[in-house]
């Protein structure tokens, strides 16, 4: 399709510009404000393009900036070539088509437009009216007959579901597309669990509209599992790999995951054990007499063992070829190893320098048995200037420039300068990194920085140094220490508590945390849970003024209850032990309670213990719990309800779980790409004198 | 001086003489000399001369079509051999001879002489020999086998025989009357000094002969012959006997005289065993000369048959008298055990009676057969003859005998004539004597039980008794007789006496007295097919009996008694009583004559209960049949919730109707029948074709006349009835109705006045209305103005008919005979009016206007009625199943039987416009007639028309197609250009499954929707479909625009696409990375149109790893192949495509890493609901542009801090970030790289 057809002030490519440059919910508005079609450029007949009035009738159920949207383009085809009425008549189609779509399985729209003759003069603007008839709003309930190896909850995730109504409670949209796509996506579950009988009957569907509900049965004959009853493997490859080869997959059911996933097992444990190029090829084939077993047959050539020749690097300008080959665990003259040159395309990517690695294997003079590695490498941008301008929800307006260099001197290692300043303050951050320290998986930072930022109790400004090294022990489970240093020499504080005097000490301490971290979802977590530990010890040998330790618990769980409902339950406690008593803490030390990511119901750090000029002082401890029940409303909003809990303890040896505040409310939240947008309302159910009914918070992301 | 004279004392030899000696020796030496060439060049000067005379001389000896000879080798002189020897196509027994080669050493000297004895020494080999031993009915008996006039010496015949011959055949095929056999043939001929040993070898079959020097005594030859024969079964079995006898030895001392002819000799059979029994030794001593063959004593023991003759004399085949049986005499006796083996030589019907056992014995003295006591049991039958004596020849007819036998059955299948195979059990005794055509029997019957498939009974008795001048009956009783047709259950006990006499060959039927009792339990069951041809049901069925005692004397049939009760089960109890006497009377001829006198009254009694799908019905009635008359009296009748009373009076009688002189027609009727009011409701549904009714209806019908000028009066009211509604469903419609038949002197009028209201589920929820009068007269019949109103839409119906009074009185009434003219008239009739799924639509609207008019005949049907039809519609609608609504349609139809022209016809469908026109012409017959045969030319264009519509797929395009040719085989051509507005945006799932090979789905294919079969299968497609502008498809996906280059092809009802859909640029887009189509090809093959073949190849980059996709193979089964440069293994690059890392580089990351890419692929799916599916970018992927990072700081409750950032456009980006102090911000981001 020609593109300039499909240019417009509003066409596709423009939206998407707009997209890009806006959020979607601004081009909504945009809709509304402006419902006047007028394309950019003209129509075949060369004339200029006429203005589109586009009036909707009778939508109720569909916001009408919704339905404008799905028919811009047929609105400036109409506005380059208003004779051609066919245009009208596909805006009413596809109106039509996004209200079954949205579960108005009976929506029926009709266009009111009257074509100009395309020899007289066209209007300077035309106008469309699309009248819809919406009828019901269907639900669907699905119900699944026959399935007994899987249940019900299992087979109902992979139907793609709109919830409706308040709260999503209304029930599932029936969208009689969805529910056929969902029968296909059975076939496709059971097939690849070795389920090769199964059969997933067409859906019947029982449509009553009087309740507004269509009744949708999918009836599975699921048969027996096909299982691998015997692995043959070709005796060349028993003989190459010995007790090497990989256990054969028999009993598992006969899935094509099962079945190549051995075979590249097997090619893997050739690779590794000096075959560079290894022909493996598996075919299944079901066993006589035995109506649901199958033989998998692994055939092919194990190839020769070969021994490494030389090992070079190619393409590297800037970084050293050291640093590419230190990755590489094999040496001239070593046994060729696949799995080592698989790790060392991996480490090179993961260092972050290169667009492209490849490790290319060169037989010597035509010897298979002797290979040629060189590393050919393409090197990415390694420097960059930033500049940064935006807005924070506690630093209001903010701005920053970083300068980074992930090469430094091509030595694999980064180092960065952030510096940033906002309304709440300033820092400056030097930054070296070593993502693979000294090979060994682990990334060493070390960092120094000095700073100034106003919190409500106090003002912070410092200057020190961290040194960590961090590294994922296993999946999902994350180590980190380090020392860290820190002086803060400036800083001021808004009470006339004696801790004043500790505002400026200096910090040493060493830490330790350790993070595990099951979520399924960074920024959308829906299910799963985390916990985390992190403990600092600071003490005058490590470089502190104060003798103190620090302990943080913290532990959330994500419970769905429906597709689109969930659960969010959160417990932190955080504590500190003060050898020096409590009147040698310092004020950035201790812990403050309140905010838009706390206890809801306080602004930020309110919560707790104040001074006579109402100055949160902070305390020795802290507890926060919170309940939270997310649910969907709209497409991309979301509402959620909170129950927050928490309290701030003035010292370690009264900790309880007494004096707690409380914050109970609700929000809402669009979920954008780069995470949501928050807007909570919290209540306060107990209230001390100076505290605020009712709290409002505008935020990004989620509290916990 | 003179010569001195000779001296004569010392003459020579005469010199003539040595001359002459000289010469002859010279002639003889010459002639040696000459025999001696001739003979060393005999094959050179003499076999070319002689070869073809010798062919021609032994195919005339042969009668052979040809004989041809190889080489004639040997001296010639004491040998001679003839190789290569073919006789073709000679008579049976010798049919052909192929490559046989003879050699025959002989004493040439005593052959010239015509001494046999020359031939010393013959051999024969052949490759093969073609024997037909098959009977030949026509060929004749040679007229001399053995010649008595000439006194034989057997001893040059015997001398004949070389001392040592032998013939050996490689493949001697035998045919015989019992199959065939092919095997090799060896015999060899040796002995001397009078006597001669042959040897035979023909298989399995071994065969030795030993001839020896006549005796001196009777100068007979005596010849040995030992018949060794393995499976002489076989050997039997050629000749078509099946013995199943095996082994045995055939040994016989024959004596040989041939002037005069005597054979006398002992034949005897050894060692012949059937299965493992052996066989009793046979033996036979004969004597055959050219009188008698007398055989003294015979025992012959064969399989399943022992035969003894003692003194047996026959007069000699061979003798100039010929054959007089009264010249046989002896005894015999036969002990039969089987006779199962010689069924193919036993004629048909005693094959039946087979297996056969017994004894027979008698003897034959003065031309007759005197049988002793014999038992002869047979299948299903015992057979004792007491006695008899059955003459040898003679004229049966006259030829008297006599013989005393009883039959006894024994329960087994017996095949008797008429009943076929039939099991019987009894006895039958009795005595036939006379002549053997028409004898005197005298049989008494004492029969058990009988079953055939054509009946049976379960006993009969009784006594026959027949001689030439009478047949009689007596005490017949066939008990529980049943007969082919009639249910089971339906026996009937028959009591029969008889006695006529006869007279010319038949029976005189004045002498018939007969009394017949016919008692049956289930008799009702016969009357099921009058109660079925009276419209009655089924009838009474069940258990009944009949009873019926019926004489016949010259003044008729008298009916004793006549009733009928059926049982308590039956389902229609009936009651008749009658007695009288009918006025009919049997002359034997066949038909009834009638009497004048006598009558017969019935009385009738009928009940049915109520069943489930019938009504009870009662009747009362007396019926009384006179000679000229008959009465029916319906005292009491009622069919349900029916109730009829009349009578019916016919001035015609059973003598008058089977007189044949009444014309049925003009007999004189008076009816009158009266229904009492009835409620629709008590009615069966059935009635209303399964559409339960409520309402009255009421109904008189009086008629006076005959059957050929019935004057009826008939009134019908119908009062506010409707029609429909089951437990609760809506009703189909009211309908209010007069109708009212009349006769008058204007003829037969009919006045209709009906009102019908019929609801939507009827199709159609407006009144409908007929008011009609309809007079038939004379001159035809007319539908006087009647106006049929739809919903307040009227119809003007005009008729006329050639359908006469008198023809339909007379019920001459032929459909296919009666004209029709008329017309229907309409103006501005709205279509909406009726229902839309007469045509199948799901909705239809417009304006009609125009007329019909009618003239054809009333049998033809309605159409055929059409002489000329005009009919136009404005702001017309459609709506069919599966195409988009048709508005605007306006259209003119003019048209009569030959032709239908259809004026331009315009309308919009998806508000593009199209146009038709053309024209349907009959062929040879109108268009009614032959429909198949009309022609149709019909062109249809279109721009911008919506031909497709469904959730997510649109197709728009102009159309250039014409239809033509006759409507058995429509030709569709043209072109279908798909242009803007067509696309494919839908959810579809590939990610799934792209970790599988392929697989079986559970899928139809890809169907173009077809045409009904019936309209589909005559059209043959050929539409060229393409794209204007390339479609759009947009899926999750696949993103790009498709070119189609197809034709759609296949017939109506099972189109097809051939050609290919290819894409033109476009992306396979994953949530972690975009490939780009290099080529993408969809093609529709004619094998498999349903299963387009997938060929997509793409190629895309992320992390520097160039990522090939292939998809071939079918679109339902694809075959996903994933590469990559560098080589990784597929799971990882499926990993991603998915997310965009490789799972190890996510490994290395952690969870927060490997969340971030999943989360990733959750933000896209917020991206699609902001800028919807079909708007995703067709660019860079999301994952190009979206970047999220973790853990560049941490805070001081140990969080990590959250980068996200989204690049908007080169260098400039959108960031959220949490960051240390876990506050939120956001912003943008201007960001310039350097290497």
């Amino acid at each position: 399709m020609p593109d300039g057809g499909r240019t417009g002030r509003r066409g596709p490519r423009a939206r998407r510009r707009v997209a890009g440059l806006a959020l979607a919910w601004l081009a909504a508005a945009c809709s509304v404000l402006e419902p006047t079609y007028t394309a950019d450029s003209p129509g075949p007949s060369g004339r200029i393009p006429v203005g589109v009035d586009v009036d909707l009738v009778g939508n109720q159920g569909l916001a009408g900036p919704l339905l404008r949207r799905r028919i811009e383009d047929y609105m400036l085809d109409l506005s380059r070539d208003p004779t051609r009425e066919a245009a009208a008549y596909d805006a009413a189609l596809e109106v039509e088509d996004f209200y079954r779509a949205q579960g108005y399985p009976l929506a029926k729209v009709r266009y009111d437009y009257t074509a100009p003759d395309a020899d007289a003069d066209w209007p300077a603007r035309v106008r469309v009216r699309l009248l819809v008839e919406e009828g019901p709003l269907v639900t669907v309930a699905m119900a699944l007959h026959g399935n007994s190896a899987h249940g019900d909850d299992e087979l109902l995730a992979l139907w793609s579901r709109r919830r409706i109504g308040l709260l999503a409670f209304g029930g599932v949209a029936f969208v009689e597309a969805e529910v056929y796509a969902f029968a296909d996506q059975l076939r496709t579950f059971y097939r690849t669990r070795g389920r090769l009988d199964t059969i997933v009957h067409p859906p019947e569907i029982d449509l009553d509209l009087e309740r507004g509900v269509a009744a949708v049965g999918i009836r599975i004959d699921e048969g027996e599992v096909h299982t691998i009853g015997a692995v043959d493997v070709a005796p060349a490859f028993r003989e190459a790999l010995g007790g090497a080869l990989p256990p054969p997959p028999v009993g598992k059911p006969c899935a094509d995951s099962e079945i190549f996933g051995y075979r590249d097992a097997v090619r893997l444990a050739l690779r590794h054990a000096g075959h560079p190029e290894p022909r493996v090829a598996v075919a299944a084939e079901a066993q006589p007499h035995e109506a649901r077993r199958w033989t998998v047959r692994v055939t092919g050539d194990p190839g020769p063992v070969a021994t490494v020749g030389t090992v070079a690097v190619a393409g590297n300008r800037k970084t050293m070829a050291g640093v590419i080959l230190g990755k590489l665990d094999l040496a001239a003259g070593d046994r060729y190893d696949g799995t080592a040159v698989d790790e060392a395309l991996r480490r090179l990517y993961r260092l972050g320098l290169f667009r492209k690695v490849e490790i290319a294997e060169r037989t010597q003079d035509g010897d298979p048995e002797r290979l040629d590695l060189e590393i050919q490498v393409e090197e990415a941008d390694s420097r960059a200037v930033e500049f940064l301008a935006g807005y924070g929800s506690y630093e209001r307006l903010r701005a920053g420039l970083r300068l980074s260099d992930s090469n430094v001197l091509g030595t694999g290692r980064g180092l960065a300068l952030d510096n940033r300043i906002s309304m709440r303050g300033y820092a400056t951050q030097l930054t070296a990194s070593d993502p693979d320290f000294f090979g060994t998986g682990s990334t060493l930072t070390l960092s120094g920085e000095v700073y100034r930022r106003e919190e409500p109790s106090f003002v912070d400004e410092a200057l020190g140094g961290t040194l960590a090294l961090s590294r994922v022990l296993r999946e999902g489970l994350l180590a980190r220490v380090g020392y860290q240093y820190r002086n803060h020499f400036d800083s001021n504080a808004f009470t006339a508590l004696p801790q004043d005097q500790f505002v400026d000490f200096a910090e040493g301490k060493v830490f330790v945390e350790v993070r595990h971290d099951r979520r399924d979802n960074v920024l959308f977590p829906r299910r799963g849970h985390s916990q985390s530990l992190l403990f600092e010890r600071l003490a005058p040998s490590l470089g502190a003024d104060v003798d103190l330790d620090r302990l943080t618990l913290r532990a959330i769980g994500h419970v769905p209850l429906s597709s689109a409902v969930g659960l969010v339950l959160r417990s932190e406690q955080s504590v500190l032990w003060p050898h020096q008593g409590s009147a040698n803490v310092p004020l950035q030390k201790r812990w403050f309670n309140g905010g838009e990511n706390t206890v809801r119901s306080y602004r930020e750090s309110q919560l707790g213990p104040k001074d006579a000029a109402g100055s949160p002082i902070g305390g020795e401890y802290r507890n926060i719990f919170s309940v939270e029940l997310r649910f969907a409303l709209l497409e991309t909003l979301e509402a959620g309800l909170f129950a927050d809990a928490g309290n701030v303890g003035a010292e370690i040896q009264d900790f309880s779980l007494d004096d707690m505040r409380y914050g109970l409310g609700g929000g809402l939240r669009l979920l954008l790409p780069i995470g949501p947008v928050r807007l909570d309302a919290a209540w306060n159910p107990d209230r001390d004198p100076g505290d605020k009914v009712w709290v409002v918070h505008f935020s990004v992301g989620y509290p916990f | 001086m003179s010569p001195p004279p000779a001296p004569a004392a010392r003459s020579p030899r005469p010199p003539r003489l040595r001359r002459w000696r000289r010469w002859l020796l010279l002639a003889g030496a010459t002639v040696a000399a000459l025999l001696a060439g001739v003979w060393t060049f005999r094959q050179q000067l003499v076999v070319p001369w002689l070869r073809p005379r010798l062919e021609r001389a032994l195919a005339e000896l042969l009668a052979a079509e040809r004989v041809t000879l190889g080489e004639i080798g040997g001296d010639w002189l004491g040998q001679l051999d003839l190789h290569a020897v073919d006789i073709e196509a000679a008579p049976p027994p010798l049919r052909q001879v192929r490559g046989a080669r003879l050699t025959a050493r002989y004493a040439l000297w005593p052959l010239l002489h015509g001494d046999p004895a020359g031939l010393r020494w013959l051999q024969v080999e052949a490759d093969s020999i073609e024997l037909d031993l098959r009977h030949d009915p026509a060929a004749t008996a040679p007229a001399d086998r053995v010649s008595s006039a000439d006194g034989a010496d057997y001893g040059p015949w015997l001398r004949a025989l070389p001392e040592g011959a032998s013939v050996r055949v490689a493949r001697l095929q035998l045919r015989g009357d019992g199959g065939e056999r092919t095997q090799p043939l060896a015999l060899t001929v040796a002995g001397g000094q009078g006597r001669r040993q042959a040897r035979l070898s023909f298989g399995d079959l071994q065969l030795a002969a030993t001839l020896a020097a006549p005796g001196a005594a009777d100068g007979a030859l005596p010849i040995r012959l030992e018949l060794m024969a393995p499976e002489p079964g076989a050997q039997l079995a050629l000749f078509g006997v099946d013995t199943g006898v095996h082994g045995g030895r055939l040994a016989a001392d024959i004596g040989l005289s041939l002037d005069p002819l005597r054979i006398e000799g002992d034949l005897e059979l050894r060692d012949l065993r059937r299965g493992s029994d052996r066989l009793a030794q046979s033996q036979v001593r004969l004597q055959l000369d050219d009188q008698r063959l007398a055989i003294d004593r015979a025992d012959v023991d064969l399989p399943g048959i022992a035969l003894r003759l003692q003194g047996l004399s026959l007069p000699s085949p061979f003798g100039a008298a010929g054959f007089a049986a009264a010249a046989v005499t002896g005894q015999f006796e036969a002990r039969i055990d089987d006779l199962s083996a010689y069924a193919g030589l036993l004629p048909e019907t005693v094959q039946e009676l087979l297996p056969a056992r017994g004894q027979v014995k008698g003897r034959a003295s003065d031309g007759r057969l005197q049988l002793d006591r014999s038992v002869l049991a047979v299948r299903g039958a015992e057979v004792t003859i007491e006695g008899g004596s059955v003459p040898f020849t003679g004229d049966w007819r006259t030829t008297a005998g006599s013989l005393r036998a009883t039959v006894a059955f024994d329960g087994d299948t017996c095949h008797l004539p008429w009943f076929g195979p039939t099991a019987l059990a009894g006895r039958i005794a009795g005595e036939v004597a006379g002549s053997l055509v028409e004898p005197r029997v005298d049989l008494r019957l004492e029969l058990g039980r009988c079953r055939s498939a054509r009946g049976g009974f379960a006993a009969t008795r009784g006594v026959v008794r027949a001689d030439p001048d009478a047949i009689a009956v007596e005490g017949l009783v066939v008990q529980d007789l049943e007969a082919a047709g009639l249910p089971a259950g339906a026996a009937a006990t028959l009591t029969l006496a008889a006695a006529a006499r006869r007279r010319d060959g038949g029976l005189d039927p004045d002498s018939l007295a007969l009394s017949l009792t016919i008692d049956s339990p289930a008799a009702a069951d016969l009357l099921a097919p009058a109660f079925a041809a009276a419209g009655l049901g089924p009838g009474p069925g069940g258990a009944a009996s009949l009873q019926l005692q019926v004489r016949h004397d010259a003044t008729g049939v008298h009916l004793d008694a006549l009733r009928l009760r059926t049982g308590p089960d039956a389902g229609l109890a009936v009651e008749l009583d009658g007695r009288g006497t009918l006025p009919l009377r049997w002359p034997g001829s066949g038909e009834l004559m009638p009497l004048a006198a006598g009558a017969a009254e019935f009385e009738l009694h009928a009940h049915r209960p109520e069943g489930p799908a019938t009504p009870p019905l009662r009747l009362a009635a007396t019926a009384r049949v006179a000679p000229t008359s008959f009465t029916f009296d319906l005292a009491e009748g009622s069919f349900g919730a029916l109730r009829l009373r009349g009578a019916l009076h016919g001035g015609a009688g059973a003598a008058a109707v089977l007189a044949g002189s009444t014309d049925l027609l003009a007999v004189p009727l008076q009816a009158s029948f009266e229904l009492e009011p009835v409620d629709l409701a008590t009615l069966p549904a059935e009635w209303f074709g399964g559409t339960p009714a409520r309402g009255r209806a009421t109904a008189r019908a009086r008629a006076t006349g005959t059957l050929a000028a019935l004057a009826p009066e008939l009134a019908l009211e119908l009062d506010d009835a409707e029609f429909g509604g089951t437990s609760g469903a809506p009703w189909l419609g009211r309908a209010m109705a007069r109708c009212t038949v009349g006769t008058g002197p204007g003829g037969i009028v009919a006045q209709v006045e009906a009102q019908a209201m019929l609801d939507r589920q009827f199709g159609h929820e407006r009144d409908l209305s007929l008011s009609a009068r309809l007079v038939c007269d004379d001159d035809g019949t007319r539908l006087q103005p009647a106006w049929l109103r739809v919903a307040g839409g009227e119809l003007a119906l005009t008729l006329d008919a050639d359908l006469r009074r008198g023809d339909l009185l007379r019920g001459a009434v032929d459909p296919g005979r009666i004209r029709l003219a008329g017309g229907l008239r309409l103006h501005g009739f709205q279509l909406e009016r009726l229902p839309a799924r007469w045509i199948g639509a799901e909705s239809w609207r417009g304006r009609v206007t125009g007329e019909v008019a009618l003239d054809g005949r009333l049998g033809a049907g309605p159409v055929a009625a059409v002489r000329t039809a005009e009919l136009s519609l404005q702001d017309g609608e459609l709506k069919l199943e599966d195409l988009p609504r048709i508005e605007r349609l306006a259209a003119t139809v003019r048209g009569d039987r030959m032709q239908i022209v259809l004026e331009p016809v315009v309308g919009a469908l998806g508000a593009g416009q199209f146009t038709a026109r053309g024209t349907l012409r009959a062929g040879q017959a109108p268009i009614d007639e032959d429909l198949d045969a009309a022609e149709l030319a019909l062109a249809l264009q279109g721009e911008d028309l919506l031909l497709y519509r469904s959730d997510g797929a649109k197709v728009r395009a102009g159309i250039d197609v014409t239809a033509a040719g006759p409507l058995r085989a429509i030709a569709v051509r043209g072109h279908v250009e798909a242009g803007r507005g067509t696309k494919y945006v839908r959810r579809i799932s590939l990610l799934p499954s792209l970790g599988a090979q392929g697989g079986a789905a559970v899928t139809e294919g890809l169907q173009v929707a077809p045409l009904p079969r019936a309209f589909g299968d005559r059209i043959d497609l050929d539409v060229a479909v393409r794209t204007r502008e390339p479609f759009e498809v947009r899926t999750h996906v696949v993103d790009g625009d498709i070119d189609i280059a197809a034709r759609l092809r296949g017939s109506g009802s099972a189109p097809r696409l051939e050609g290919t859909m290819a894409m033109r640029g476009g992306q396979l887009r994953f949530p972690g990375a975009n490939l780009t189509i290099d080529s993408g090809l969809l093609t529709f093959t004619p094998g498999a149109p349903r299963f387009p073949e997938l060929s997509v190849h793409a190629t895309g980059r992320r992390m520097g790893i160039v990522v090939t996709m292939s998809i071939t193979g079918r679109y339902d089964q694809p075959v996903v192949q994933v590469s990559s440069v560098p080589t990784l293994p597929p799971q990882d690059l499926i990993v991603l495509l998915t997310t965009g890392q490789l799972p190890s580089t996510l490994a290395a990351q952690g969870v927060t890493g490997q969340a971030r890419f999943v989360g990733g692929y959750l933000a896209k799916e917020v991206f699609e609901r902001y800028f919807g599916s079909e708007s995703t970018e067709r660019g860079e992927s999301l994952f190009d542009r979206l970047t999220i990072e973790t853990g560049r700081e941490v805070s001081q409750s140990g969080t990590e801090s959250v980068l996200v950032e989204y690049l908007l456009v080169p260098r400039l980006s959108i960031r959220l970030e949490r960051d240390a102090y876990e506050d939120y911000n956001m912003g943008v981001v201007l960001r310039f790289r350097f290497p």
